[in-house]
């Protein structure tokens, strides 16, 4: 997988004790399927966000099941919002937490909103320095630098007549590499504009195929 | 068939998933439909499905991440699709079978083993489990990809991690170890 490696979920994970976890797993049993989170083989841990003052990110992990079965969550200790892969579950928490963004977290809660957050298009995720790319090594040197020369290193300013902040960077995106302007407004809503190919000669790094094409040739 | 645009398809991922239930599909009974049509158009496909209807094997989608899981509690099997998302992907094929695997050796007596066993039993219990349900994995793949052309799906088992595997038990098949119905 080609992957600059986020930080926010590497770190400071604290695990439940068997009280706490229980209380976890009482509040997500009346939807989820009990019997998906035995307490005897589940582990419950959770970790704080630097850009929520109030809600958590809780991981909810079956080992007894092959492969792992795992949960994800943001809550407050009393109110659990599944990270659904969609986008609905982190706006809401926004809105009640609220969020707290700041120039020194926006790449952070980036990272957090493509981790969570999915496309049709498999991962999305900011590219910090290219040459953490493991594909870059079989480039011919021509290409390596040219790619190096139009890196756009993520650069954030606030616009206060959006009241967002603008993060113009360089992203993988559709198994590619694009650089786009990324909006992130102070509730924490995201839009993209401006998306180009970081190098034109580089469309066989893209997915052409889409998962409905696999299924006309069905 | 024409591509989307790249910028609408990302600006979609701040939109709605447009769904009252915070873990199930909003498009769960069309994807099931998808999945269960092709993979019974396979002999072990059909076989799986077959002996999970006769056992009551609930199928749900779950919006998120997951892979799959099967609940032994329940005898029901999980497969994620990110919520909003309304293409399955053909790797949910393969994770159709081993779930439905899995849901057999549970009828059939070979349990999921308890956290509270021996960490060699366990493990050992673990290891034989899943040694089918791979096995279920490679045999699905072969079958879908020669009897329907599926040659994605050696993409989706690159991305698993399962080349080699898969590489080593269609060798077997070529040197006559693994019979097969296709």
């Amino acid at each position: 997988m080609f992957r600059d490696k986020p930080t926010v979920h590497k770190v400071n994970w604290q695990r439940l004790d068997k009280s706490a976890a229980r209380h976890v797993l009482e509040h997500i049993a009346t939807e989820v399927d009990r019997g998906l989170f035995p307490e005897i083989s589940t582990e419950v841990k959770c970790q704080a966000l630097d850009f929520c003052k109030n809600f958590m990110l809780y991981r909810i992990t079956n080992y007894a099941a092959m492969p792992s079965f795992r949960m994800d969550f943001l809550a407050d200790g009393d109110n659990f919002y599944y990270l659904s892969g969609a986008a609905d579950p982190i706006y809401n928490v926004n809105k009640r937490a609220p969020i707290a963004l700041r120039e020194d977290n926006i790449l952070n809660y980036l990272d957090f909103f493509f981790s969570n957050v999915k496309s049709e298009d498999g991962d999305i995720y900011v590219v910090r320095d290219p040459s953490s790319l493991p594909f870059m090594s079989s480039l011919p040197d021509a290409q390596r630098q040219e790619l190096n020369a139009h890196h756009l290193k993520p650069a954030i300013e606030f616009d206060a007549v959006q009241d967002a902040y603008i993060v113009k960077t360089t992203m993988y995106y559709a198994g590619g590499l694009m650089t786009a302007v990324i909006s992130v407004n102070t509730s924490g809503e995201i839009d993209f504009s401006d998306l180009q190919l970081l190098l034109s000669d580089m469309t066989h790094y893209f997915e052409t195929r889409t998962a409905e094409d696999y299924y006309v040739s069905a | 068939m024409s591509a989307p645009d790249p910028l609408a398809k990302l600006k979609a991922l701040s939109k709605s998933s447009d769904s009252n239930s915070p873990f199930r599909h909003e498009t769960e009974d069309a994807i099931l439909k998808k999945l269960l049509d092709i993979l019974m158009r396979v002999p072990t496909g059909k076989e799986l499905v077959d002996k999970s209807l006769k056992n009551g094997t609930k199928i749900k989608i779950l919006k998120g991440q997951t892979e799959f899981t099967f609940s032994p509690e329940t005898n029901t099997l999980f497969i994620g699709l990110p919520a909003g998302q309304t293409s399955p992907k053909s790797r949910m094929l393969l994770y159709l079978a081993m779930g439905l695997e899995e849901a057999r050796q549970e009828y059939e007596g070979i349990k999921r083993p308890n956290a509270n066993l021996p960490n060699d039993q366990f493990s050992r219990l673990h290891m034989e489990k899943q040694e089918s349900i791979l096995y279920i994995m490679c045999l699905i793949s072969y079958e879908l990809i020669k009897s329907l052309g599926l040659r994605e799906i050696l993409d989706e088992l690159a991305k698993m991690g399962h080349t080699k595997l898969y590489k080593a038990f269609e060798l077997d098949i070529n040197e006559g170890h693994v019979q097969v119905k296709v």
